[in-house]
């Protein structure tokens, strides 16, 4: 049995329609008008202890909604949904004893009171031993550098800051299932990689589940052997990203400068290749696309050096972005 | 013998793990308590404003009950000692409905809410708890002192049944507790519930007894109030108070709290349980 097994969820939200204008908002204090949006359209994966999956989608997608549901925020409409054998809107107490939780755009601590007091108080109730959570502290200490913030209240942080003291918070009880919705925005580059590294350590020495979603896609390449890709509901990918990019983006560029004018017609002619796309840049510059399983970049600049004189040649390989845009735009 | 020690250390262990639990939830308490201190210009506000509805009332009474009238039971010594503690009682109210209804729906819209249904808490427990918080708050604070000094300079009736009174006084605030959550759940159904926020506190003002001894309203509303439990939160405790109720008239009180205590508690933990269904979050 894996650890999160989800079959056939669907979650319809009812949204009532608002007219515009005055007379629309007096119709509405009438008659209500009602729209059916379906935010998670009967999907299923399941996941293994010790995965690190990778959830993205572009906005309005379902990734929270799903995400909320495997929290037991949510009732999802239709559907199953078991994490570590519990059923989480129905067994919300139990199940989220066993989750930690980070939603980088709301905080998970209470406003009014420190951030130390909350730490405490989350020990309190997590019933971590206090050997435990001097332990805990100090490394998310050295990985977070929380040190300086414990003594000031939740309300006065500054968003960075306000993260760190998050996720330290969730990890707190060395949950064995972790969901990150969004936690390194607002973040500067050290501290993001900090806690990429941070993550990836949890993972490996402990096991620790962990369910990503994210709009820096360098944080599923790095971390994520496995991703979901959701799109109006629908997961439309379901694998190992850096494999799709193989697969996907097989179109390779090569852009070429040259000392000399150039002349498409003669390139054409040396090179002597049919599949090849020529887009002329400049006179003195210009791409050639071609599909990288049938034609070997190295023939192509052998030819080029043969015959021209070139100034500088630079090959460009598909982004992680190009690769999910590309899936996104199959789905259309 | 060894089955009597097994149900000890089963019971001993129960006890240790509720009394672990209360902890958790006295912590919210004293949150509350501690966040209460931090505003002094409205301290002092608030007293101002209890001091001039107490006075008012107190001339009031002076001015209906004169040459040892007694209108339905209540004598003036009963009415100055009544409008006092009523007056101290507003605070209760204003806590019950700010910390518990209003609270909840700032919860709701801030999406703080979430955050407390992602920790292994009872939310109505942690709601409840924040509230005993702010009481504590103003027992400490507002109650006892102003009590303390009404005593000395107007003069205040000693408490007949003390014990009896202080158990019905927290099982009224329990009783209170239990309908300010069941108001504060209205905000999953409407988007704004602030009408209904009003509309109950002046109805438990108005029902509780806290504007006078439920005794001097005619007949038929008293009768009706029997089947409705406001008069538990306050008039049944004060009746407790000024000896208008025997030791055991006192008991069958505490007997009938307990069970609106029970009820409404119920209800508004299977209400919840339905309520939270009906979340709907935007945003991803």
């Amino acid at each position: 049995m894996a650890l999160i097994e989800v079959e056939t969820l669907t979650k319809t939200f009812k949204i009532s329609k608002r007219r515009e204008g005055l007379s629309g908002a007096l119709m509405n204090l009438v008659k209500r008008e009602y729209q059916f949006v379906q935010a998670v359209d009967n999907i299923s994966f399941h996941v293994e202890q010790g995965e690190t999956l990778g959830y993205i989608g572009p906005n309005g997608a379902g990734k929270s909604t799903t995400i909320k549901i495997l929290t037991g925020i949510l009732t999802p409409t239709e559907g199953r949904v078991e994490v570590n054998g519990l059923v989480p809107h129905k067994q919300r107490r139990q199940h989220v004893k066993n989750i930690g939780v980070v939603f980088g755009q709301r905080s998970q601590l209470w406003w009014d009171i420190a951030v130390i007091e909350a730490f405490t108080l989350l020990r309190d109730i997590y019933e971590v031993s206090k050997n435990d959570f001097q332990k805990q502290l100090k490394k998310f200490d050295e990985v977070l550098e929380i040190g300086p913030l414990l003594h000031i209240p939740v309300r006065k942080l500054s968003l960075g800051q306000r993260v760190r003291c998050d996720i330290a918070a969730s990890l707190l009880h060395n949950p064995p299932v972790v969901f990150l919705d969004e936690p390194t925005i607002g973040l500067d580059v050290a501290v993001k990689s900090n806690i990429r590294e941070f993550i990836k350590e949890m993972n490996a020495s402990l096991g620790t589940t962990i369910i990503l979603t994210t709009h820096d896609l360098s944080d599923i390449e790095y971390l994520c052997q496995r991703t979901l890709i959701i799109d109006q509901g629908k997961i439309i990918f379901d694998g190992d990203l850096e494999k799709a990019k193989n697969e996907l983006a097989r179109k390779r560029k090569i852009q070429i400068d040259l000392y000399e004018h150039i002349d498409i017609d003669v390139i054409r002619e040396k090179l002597n290749i049919a599949q090849l796309e020529f887009t002329k840049r400049n006179d003195y510059s210009l791409t050639i696309s071609f599909d990288k399983n049938e034609i070997s970049a190295i023939n192509i600049i052998q030819t080029i050096l043969d015959h021209f004189h070139p100034r500088d040649m630079k090959i460009e390989e598909p982004t992680i972005e190009a690769v999910v845009k590309e899936i996104y735009s199959e789905d259309i | 013998m060894r089955v009597s020690i097994l149900i000890s250390l089963f019971v001993m262990e129960n006890l240790r793990k509720s009394w672990r639990h209360l902890r958790i939830y006295i912590r919210f308490s004293k949150i509350r308590f501690v966040d209460k201190l931090s505003y002094r210009a409205h301290f002092f506000l608030v007293l101002t404003e209890y001091l001039l509805i107490v006075i008012v009332s107190y001339f009031l009474w002076k001015a209906i009950l004169t040459d040892g009238r007694v209108i339905r039971g209540y004598s003036l010594k009963d009415m100055v000692t009544y409008v006092a503690i009523a007056g101290v009682f507003r605070f209760f109210i204003n806590e019950f409905s700010g910390a518990i209804s209003r609270e909840m729906g700032g919860q709701y819209r801030t999406g703080e809410l979430i955050m407390n249904l992602l920790k292994p808490v009872s939310y109505q427990l942690y709601i409840y708890f924040h509230a005993f918080g702010g009481i504590l708050f103003h027992s400490v604070f507002r109650i006892v002192p102003v009590l303390t000094l009404w005593a000395l300079l107007v003069g205040l009736t000693a408490p007949d049944h003390l014990a009896i009174f202080l158990t019905s006084l927290v099982l009224g605030a329990l009783v209170h507790a239990g309908i300010a959550f069941l108001v504060g759940l209205t905000i999953f159904y409407v988007e704004d519930n602030s009408g209904i926020l009003h509309a109950t506190s002046a109805i438990i003002e108005l029902l509780s007894g806290t504007l006078i001894p439920l005794v001097m309203y005619p007949a038929w509303l008293v009768s009706t109030m029997n089947y409705l439990p406001f008069r538990f939160i306050f008039y049944q405790p004060m009746e407790i108070y000024l000896g208008h109720l025997g030791k055991e008239a006192g008991i069958a009180v505490l007997c009938a709290q307990t069970v609106w205590v029970f009820a409404l508690s119920t209800a508004g933990y299977f209400l919840f349980k339905n309520s939270i269904q009906k979340i709907t979050i935007q945003g991803g």
